[in-house]
């Protein structure tokens, strides 16, 4: 299967053709955006191939295969940093946006017009002076309940897609939260989240949190947590020294979380792997990338990672989507 | 939906400083025992403004802004053309600010000062001791029903009304809030420029540059 995968980074949105062997981005006079905007989030949806949207601190904007340029999408976030961008796994058209400082803006028509949620986060906090939206989950049962991970704010969930807001912080040994991973089998439901304090699980639906120690993990930073795109209990997570410390690792667990091993990343890792990307066209193509640049493959569902010789600055998500 | 972010520097009484971004969808100016609600478009911290020939008046304020971290303290200055009302008015805030809450035991000693002119030779126009103004607490209270809080996105200009001035030609402007106590100043300067004034004796087109001319590598 041809494939494009996409890397956001501080230049810009890059792409390669090749299965990550080289990337390219387009250029400025006619590509539709800077090519130094800083991107901070991308998506794609299966019902829309070959389209992208970008989150920047310029705005945000769709790029499409036929157009091959980014379109700017007026909305109220131009000066605000879009960091999370998810599409309703139902409806492309229903689009949420998280930003920094952290507010929700949802669009249900395609991004021709937009309402600011009265998500009640934290305005301000000590450490990172501006809370914000760390990640954006549809959940995989119920379309209509959507959950967000704020950094620094802990565990936000919405049951009216999005119109109004709880905080689900019960047990959470800190709320600089960052992901969720939902895990739906015959056993009932397990919620991962991973946060600045380790792993936590929640075993009723994210009222209450236990904190999961995981003696594999050298450091209690755990940035990402990803689950391979088919149900096969494999599940990503990513460890590191600090944010943007000087090495990471990557766990893998077979079981939906309950062990986990390293995963071969080949090393040295120049800091935290920030973003893991996949997609069910292919649950074996996978891609990791760290805060800074470097980009690993996986063409076996994460079991052997490849280094690729591109690296770049700072990359804060990356994904790919049939071509 | 409008709203503007605020992006201010808040030094502590140890001179830590804190940076949030806050967005504030929520503007009043209480002015003449009145508080009016006022569009956030009209809001902002450029240290330069362009105004028209009209006279304008100027009037020194403190502000506060509601904030996570407790009340921000600041300054900023309501400018409006001597002919329309307060509700065209533009909201000048400073980007510096401290916590109210690192005022409350002295507010007393706390005074608005304005003056004019250069930085390095400014006339004082007057001053006037905060608390002689509407007290904040009282501010507060009478939004948000406390009085050492506002709800969430919401900015309040609170005027010193007997040191407005009308100004009749492009000033700088300044207003300072002087802590005694702690013994430090945050002050907000802005320049008017008339929009008259033109930086170009003689303005030129917009020039085109074309760049690389052969085959741009490295892009698709």
């Amino acid at each position: 299967m041809r494939y494009t995968a996409y890397a956001a980074t501080m230049r810009s949105v890059w792409f390669s053709e090749d299965e990550g062997e080289s990337w390219n981005r387009l250029l400025t006079p006619t590509g539709g955006m800077y090519n130094e905007a800083r991107c901070w989030s991308i998506t794609t949806h299966p019902e829309r191939p070959g389209e992208l949207l970008v989150g920047t601190d310029q705005g945000l904007y769709r790029w499409t295969k036929e157009s091959n340029r980014f379109n700017y999408i007026p909305s109220p976030m131009d000066n605000l940093q879009i960091l999370h961008i998810e599409q309703a796994p139902d409806d492309p058209n229903f689009i949420v946006c998280g930003t920094r400082p952290a507010e929700i803006f949802i669009s249900q028509d395609n991004g021709l017009s937009w309402t600011r949620n009265n998500l009640d986060a934290s305005t301000e906090c000590w450490f990172i002076n501006t809370p914000r939206v760390t990640s954006i989950h549809f959940d995989p049962l119920d379309y209509n309940t959507i959950w967000l991970t704020i950094e620094i704010d802990g565990i936000f969930r919405s049951l009216d897609r999005g119109k109004t807001w709880e905080v689900l912080n019960e047990g959470l040994l800190d709320c600089d939260t960052h992901d969720l991973v939902f895990i739906d089998g015959n056993n009932g439901r397990t919620i991962l989240c991973s946060s600045e304090a380790g792993l936590h699980k929640s075993f009723d639906n994210g009222q209450n949190w236990d904190h999961s120690p995981i003696p594999e993990a050298p450091w209690p930073y755990f940035r990402g947590v990803k689950e391979r795109a088919d149900d096969s209990g494999v599940i990503f997570a990513s460890v590191a020294d600090r944010p943007s410390g000087e090495t990471g690792i990557l766990l893998i667990s077979h079981d939906n979380g309950e062990s986990w091993q390293k995963a071969p990343i080949p090393e040295p890792v120049n800091t935290t792997i920030w973003s893991i990307g996949t997609n069910p066209a292919d649950p074996s193509i996978i891609f990791a990338a760290t805060l800074f640049g470097q980009i690993f493959r996986s063409q076996d569902g994460g079991e052997t990672w490849k280094k690729m010789k591109r690296e770049m600055g700072e990359i804060h998500m990356i994904a790919w989507q049939p071509s | 939906m409008s709203f503007y972010l605020y992006r201010p520097h808040i030094a502590g009484p140890s001179n830590n400083i804190t940076t949030p971004d806050i967005i504030i969808d929520r503007v009043a100016i209480h002015t003449g025992n009145t508080t009016h609600l006022v569009p956030t478009n009209q809001l902002s911290s450029q240290v330069e403004i362009q105004l028209t020939t009209e006279p304008f008046e100027a009037t020194p304020c403190y502000v506060l802004v509601a904030a996570g971290g407790g009340v921000l303290f600041s300054t900023g200055f309501i400018i409006h053309s001597s002919n329309n009302s307060i509700g065209s008015a533009q909201a000048l805030v400073s980007r510096s600010a401290w916590r109210f809450s690192n005022l409350l035991e002295h507010m007393s000693t706390i005074e608005l000062v304005n003056s004019t002119g250069p930085v390095a030779s400014p006339t004082v126009f007057g001053n006037q001791p905060i608390l002689e103004l509407q007290k904040p607490a009282n501010i507060m209270e009478q939004i948000s029903g406390n009085r050492e809080a506002l709800p969430r996105g919401t900015m309040v200009f609170c005027c010193a009304d007997q040191l407005r001035q009308t100004i009749t030609s492009p000033e700088s402007l300044a207003v300072c809030i002087e802590d005694s106590t702690l013994q430090r100043n945050l002050t907000h300067r802005i320049q008017t420029l008339s929009t008259e004034l033109d930086r170009w004796s003689n303005r030129p087109l917009p020039r085109y540059t074309v760049g690389p001319v052969g085959d741009v590598e490295h892009y698709i």
